[in-house]
Parts: structure tokens; C-alpha cells; sequence
């Protein structure tokens, strides 16, 4: 597992305050997350600790977990 | 003599808006980091709070109690923008959706026989409005070097698009209410 991934599952345990064990990389987030508030909340988090920045249509590809650490990983290769 | 039914809702709509602003800003303050953005939406959050307070205190010197509605203007947005995913986002959208209250507000002060207790109320929010749009537009002022000065005003124009459907939708809703009022039958 990569760090990005590692440091993606973390936050997101962390924010939804549940259990890491629960965040696998196939996990779809609509099923973590019911609250859209949260995942607003995620995605600030996330840009802050990896500092990238995401726009509304890089997430409308994201769905699971998986998808989410491949954007990261992508757009920190950009950088 | 109790208010009427029209301006009763209408009345109780505005309410329920700012307690929705009041929870967005406060959660949003919640989650940023401390600098001067957070320090500006927790004053921003504390003033939506206030403000729902007014409309419940106004709306029973009115001698009627709120109403509890389910829906408020910012529930629509999520449909028509999209949850907005960044600080620059979100600042963008809340500048359109003042915008929006204070044309509001301003319209609603317009109407003749206009109480004197939604008058005195509507004065009192605008003055905080003012400072809601100077806020918000001196932060994302602050973010172009970040995220780029047409990048802001590119989203800033798409939010105002999607305003506007969600404005026309809540005066498809709205507009007997909202009619009765600027005749000053409300």
C-alpha cells in the first residue's frame, strides 16, 4: 500500500470518526458517507494534508476510496 | 392584529434559511483551520444565528408562532451546483447566495404597508449582509494567488447560472405569496 493510501484511509477514518479497518480501497464513499456535509469536510481535509487542490469535476469520477487515491496520486504527479 | 398567513410563511421561510446558513458557516468554521477566513465565517455563522433569532422574536410580536418548514433556498443548491469541494468553492457560493438574500430583503422592504417589526428586522440583517459580501469578497480576493483570478471568476459565474434556476423554481413556489405582498395585501 502506498502512503498516499495509507494517508487517504487515515483522514478518512479519522473525519467519519469510524474505524480504519472499515475503509478498504473498493469501499464506495456514498456508503460511508451519508452526510454530503462530511464529504465536503473530507475533501477540504484531504487538500489541506496533501495540499492539492480538487474542483467539483475531478470528484465526479470519484467513487470509491480507490478512485479518491488515484486522483491524489495524480494530481501530486502534476505537481 | 397577527400577521397574515403569506407573510406569516414567508416570514418563517427566511427564518429557517438562516438557520440553515447559521449550521453550514458553523460547521465550515468548525472544520477550517485557524487564520483570518475562520476567524470571518465564525463571526459570519454567529451573525445567520442572530438573525434567525430576530425573524423568531419578530415573527411573535407579530402575535404568531414560526413555522416549522422543512426546505430552505440552500437545500436547492446542492441539486443545482453541486457540493462545492474546496475553501474557494464554497466562498463563491455563499457570495452568490448573499447576493441573493440581500435582493431579497431589499425587495421585501420595498412593499407598501410594510409592518414596522419586519421593517426594523429587515434593517438590522441588512447591515450584516453588507459585511457578509465585503468579507467573502475580500477572502477570495485573498485565494487568487492560489487558485487563480479567472478560475474564481469562472466559478463565481457558473454559481450565479445555477441561481438563477434555483431562484426561478423557488418563485414558481413562492410568487402568490410573494405578489400579495408587493400589492400590500400581505
Amino acid at each position: 500500500m502506498t502512503t498516499t493510501a495509507i494517508g487517504v484511509k487515515t483522514k478518512i477514518a479519522e473525519v467519519l470518526n469510524i474505524s480504519a479497518e472499515r475503509v478498504s480501497e473498493e469501499t464506495n464513499l456514498k456508503d460511508l458517507v451519508s452526510d454530503s456535509f462530511l464529504l465536503v469536510e473530507m475533501a477540504i481535509e484531504l487538500q489541506d494534508d496533501f495540499r492539492v487542490r480538487f474542483s467539483q469535476e475531478d470528484l465526479k469520477v470519484v467513487h470509491t476510496v480507490q478512485d479518491l487515491i488515484a486522483l491524489i496520486e495524480i494530481k501530486l504527479s502534476n505537481k | 392584529m397577527p400577521i397574515s398567513d403569506n407573510h406569516h410563511y414567508l416570514l418563517s421561510y427566511y427564518r429557517t434559511g438562516e438557520i440553515t446558513g447559521a449550521l453550514f458557516f458553523g460547521r465550515l468554521a468548525k472544520m477550517m483551520r485557524p487564520g483570518p477566513i475562520q476567524m470571518d465565517m465564525t463571526k459570519h455563522f454567529a451573525d445567520e444565528a442572530a438573525h434567525a433569532h430576530y425573524w423568531t422574536e419578530a415573527i411573535r410580536r407579530l402575535g404568531r408562532e414560526p413555522l416549522k418548514l422543512r426546505d430552505s433556498y440552500q437545500d436547492q443548491y446542492n441539486e443545482a451546483i453541486g457540493i462545492p469541494v474546496n475553501v474557494m468553492e464554497t466562498l463563491a457560493v455563499t457570495q452568490v447566495f448573499e447576493r441573493r438574500v440581500i435582493n431579497a430583503y431589499a425587495r421585501h422592504e420595498r412593499a407598501p404597508n410594510l409592518d414596522p417589526v419586519v421593517k426594523e428586522t429587515i434593517t438590522k440583517i441588512m447591515e450584516d449582509e453588507k459585511w457578509h459580501i465585503y468579507w467573502i469578497k475580500n477572502a477570495l480576493m485573498g485565494l487568487e494567488s492560489e487558485y487563480g483570478k479567472d478560475h474564481i471568476e469562472e466559478t463565481i459565474k457558473r454559481y450565479w447560472l445555477a441561481d438563477k434556476e434555483v431562484y426561478a423554481n423557488t418563485m414558481k413556489e413562492h410568487e402568490q405569496r410573494i405578489d400579495e405582498i408587493m400589492k400590500g395585501k400581505g
